[in-house]
């Protein structure tokens, strides 16, 4: 079993959403809280952020061109809690790809 | 700048810095808007798309409006706009309302034209929720705006076949919410 589950006492990685089954969560790299910070689009990096346990690639974005996205936010960071604020909602997330799961998130569970 | 003003918003508890970075990028993605609603509204031709051009050319001209509109108001505040035009075009708040590939694909125009509007709609409402109760002549300006960007959103989401708009397309001045902001 990978090191990111072994804390992981829950059954959530069988019971995860249908989109998911297009990788396996075993399978999707596992980024810790240090790891994230580092997704941070700049110089070349990839643009990343963690929603709610799972990471998600928007180096494609326009709207997150530099790693910043509408002023407040940064890439590299968990923004679980900011999407409630947000003048959208989760289903814009579906726009872009998951690469990995959030190792900070998990633990949570 | 208007130093009292700003001042009076900064006390409010309105981080003004990022208010200003806002109201610019907004106003970069108002006037990259307009420019390629033009390309955008060139293209819209024959059986189906004429029917299209007038609600796009409404749009076209309320969003250099909208642009004419912030600028006071960046500027009042202390802010200024990128020196040089290819920055203030990178840094807009929303992608650039491409012609899609096939110019001829007026379904493919209209979503472009709904995406563009739907950004602003939530761009528009990030600055009214940032500014209601704190920043009175910044939150009525971007209320007047977001009431037009809504506006616009729904005539073209009609044409997309996602439900009645409820208005007939525009009759008379363009801009009747934001007009008094730059008349």
């Amino acid at each position: 079993m990978p090191e990111s589950f072994s804390n992981n006492s829950s059954l959530g990685w069988i019971f995860q959403p249908f989109f998911l089954y297009l990788k396996p969560r075993h399978m999707m790299k596992t980024y810790s809280k240090i790891e994230l910070k580092k997704c941070n689009g700049k110089n070349g990096i990839p643009v990343c952020f963690a929603f709610e346990g799972k990471v998600y690639d928007v180096s494609e974005s326009f709207l997150w061109q530099q790693g910043k996205h509408m002023v407040l936010h940064n890439a590299g960071e968990d923004l679980s809690e900011y999407l409630k604020d947000a003048p959208h909602g989760e289903e814009l997330l579906a726009r872009f790809s998951i690469v990995g799961l959030y190792k900070d998130e998990l633990y949570r569970r | 700048m208007a130093k009292v003003a700003r001042e009076m918003v900064e006390k409010a508890g309105v981080d003004v810095d990022k208010l200003l970075e806002l109201l610019v990028k907004n106003a970069a993605a108002e006037l990259t808007t307009f420019y390629y609603y033009t390309i955008l509204r060139a293209n819209l031709i024959g059986l189906e798309g004429e029917g299209v051009k007038q609600i796009a050319e409404t749009a076209r001209i309320e969003d250099r409006n909208h642009f004419e509109a912030l600028v006071p108001r960046i500027y009042e505040l202390g802010g200024e706009l990128p020196k040089d035009m290819k920055v203030f075009h990178d840094m807009s708040a929303c992608p650039p309302a491409r012609l899609p590939d096939n110019p001829k694909d007026v379904k493919a125009i209209l979503k472009v034209l709904v995406e563009a509007e739907r950004c602003a709609v939530r761009g528009y409402t990030h600055i009214c929720n940032m500014t209601a109760g704190k920043d009175h002549r910044t939150y009525e300006l971007s209320l007047a705006i977001l009431n037009e960007e809504i506006e616009h959103e729904s005539w073209f989401s009609e044409f997309l076949g996602e439900g009645p708009s409820g208005h007939f397309l525009r009759l008379g001045e363009t801009s009747p919410f934001a007009g008094k902001f730059f008349k």
